[in-house]
């Protein structure tokens, strides 16, 4: 049996190495259902609530059997896009310091005047520092123990 | 040993014990840093790492947009160390800052938004020390922002820049200052002498526009072809491989030669006296390209905003004059015992127009006014304290 964080993590996890299909559609489903009658059972929530919740119940069955349904339904779409399509060229990865280069800041000066050099530095700023360690000479030296 | 050799050895002896005495010894420590950057770099890291809040308090008590507040000096307190290693870096003339002028245009320059952040707490520091009726201290410590200002120098645009906004700071809390100080003319001459002894070291785009030449006409190569692409299509691979497959030996050299020609026009209208408006047109036309020709467009991406510069060249120098012209009309006041009806002659004007500023006495002071020029940026207010 699993249970209901299983079962998000399970989605969430999106694992690769599972082969879908039908019958393990239908099994996802049928472990929900039976992890949300198991927890009213058990009592999770006061008794005298559980009656209360009937409506409610069936309507949450409904809504995590549809959005299973759906997470399973995108992951197989984009699993069977993956190998007929090569993936788009991805940017290559910019490194933070490149807000600090010449050229990057020309540019913004170019672009955005003053003002916009100004924004860029302040983002630098939250971006790298001051970092400002307020030790003194003589912290410096102390042990770990202060001595 | 014979007497002579005896003789010899006791004179040398005596020689070395007599040096040994009177020499002074030699250094236990090393010497503080001789270039000022070091130091710099010291108040950097020593600057208070604060969030955006107190950031913007700090900026906006720089700006002069809000009084210091407990918060605000709290803040300020706590760069204490930031500002004494700025106090000892004034002192020192030389600041090389390290740029890596070998890497181009990819020159990583992370000192610039410090700078910028440690003109705020230096002028914050000012409004706090004049907020408390210091107003020597609250303008010497504009003057050291000044000093700071010409040590950023002017071998980048970049730097330029900053420096130009650095003292456009320094020149507004000095404005509202000096009013403040209007009774005390022994006080308004010491500054009138420490702005035109600093007026010895200026800054200008000129030198900043050759560097970038030197850098660009090195870039504009076919050995430089993938340093060029990096310059010009940043991340985007695609882009940059195109620009390499394309950029052969004849666009380039093309290039260059436009290049040069472009910045050779920009350095004679910066170095030229002419009318403001006529300089600008000018520096206009130096970005006029053709769409269609590659040459053109690789040297478009390499020319900057030079009118944009140039106004902020222009603005900055006027503000210097408005800021020279103020004291002595607070000076004149102060040897009369009242605001003068006109302007007295001779002063530094505006740099736009070439002209004397608009003089006009208000309810709290004064207004010098750039003729011809409606905006509240191009009017400096001097208000006197009753």
């Amino acid at each position: 049996m699993k249970s209901t964080e299983d079962m998000e993590k399970f989605v969430a996890d999106a694992k690769p190495h599972v082969t879908t299909g039908e019958s393990m559609d239908k099994r996802v489903l049928q472990d929900s259902f039976a992890a949300m009658d198991e927890k009213c059972r058990v009592g999770l929530a006061p008794p005298s609530l559980i009656g209360g919740l009937k409506p409610t119940l069936r309507f949450a069955k409904l809504a995590v059997a549809a959005a299973v349904i759906i997470a399973i339904g995108v992951f197989l779409t984009r699993d069977r896009q993956e190998p007929s399509q090569p993936a788009p060229p991805q940017p290559a990865v910019q490194a933070p310091t490149a807000m600090l280069s010449m050229m990057s800041l020309r540019t913004t000066y170019q672009r955005g005047g003053w003002d916009a050099l100004d924004r860029q530095f302040r983002d630098t700023l939250d971006q790298f520092g001051p970092v400002a360690s307020g030790l003194s000479m003589r912290q410096l030296l102390e042990g770990p123990n202060g001595s | 040993m014979n007497n002579a050799h005896r003789g010899w050895f006791a004179g040398t002896l005596f020689v070395a014990l007599t040096v040994a005495v009177v020499a002074p010894p030699a250094l236990a420590i090393p010497p503080d840093p001789n270039n000022a950057a070091l130091l710099y770099y010291q108040s950097f890291l020593t600057l208070a790492q604060l969030d955006d809040a107190a950031r913007d308090r700090i900026a906006a008590v720089a700006r002069g947009d809000k009084a210091p507040d407990k918060q605000a000096r709290e803040d300020i307190g706590k760069c204490a160390g930031a500002i004494e290693f700025a106090e000892a870096a004034v002192k020192v003339p030389a600041c090389d800052w390290g740029v890596r002028y070998s890497r181009g245009f990819e020159a990583l320059m992370p000192q610039m938004a410090q700078m910028r952040f440690l003109s705020f707490v230096l002028i914050a520091d000012a409004r706090i020390r004049a907020a408390d009726g210091n107003y020597k201290g609250a303008l010497e410590r504009c003057l050291m922002t000044g000093t700071f200002a010409r040590q950023i120098g002017d071998e980048t645009f970049i730097s330029y820049l900053v420096s130009v906004g650095v003292r456009d700071l320094e020149y507004k809390c000095m404005q509202d200052i000096v009013g403040r100080s209007a009774a005390d003319a022994k006080l308004l001459q010491w500054l009138k002498d420490e702005l035109a002894a600093s007026d010895v070291v200026t800054l200008s785009p000129v030198r900043s526009l050759k560097n970038e030449m030197e850098i660009v006409s090195d870039l504009l190569r076919v050995d430089n072809v993938e340093k060029l692409a990096r310059a010009l299509a940043g991340t985007d691979p695609k882009k940059a491989a195109v620009i390499v497959r394309k950029a052969d030996q004849k666009i380039l050299e093309r290039a260059r030669g436009l290049y040069a020609e472009r910045m050779s026009s920009a350095l004679t209208i910066f170095s030229t006296p002419m009318p403001y408006e006529q300089a600008v047109a000018q520096l206009k036309q130096l970005r006029d390209f053709d769409p269609n020709d590659p040459s053109s467009q690789v040297v478009q991406a390499f020319i900057p905003g030079l009118d944009k510069i140039f106004s902020q060249k222009t603005a900055i120098e006027t503000h210097a004059n408005a800021i020279k012209a103020g004291i002595e009309v607070l000076l004149s006041r102060a040897k009369t015992g009242q605001l003068a009806d006109a302007l007295p002659s001779s002063l530094p004007g505006d740099a736009f127009s070439g002209k004397d500023f608009d003089y006009a006495k208000t309810k709290d002071g004064f207004t010098l006014r750039c003729p011809g020029r409606d905006l509240d940026v191009y009017r400096y207010e001097f208000k006197i304290s009753k």
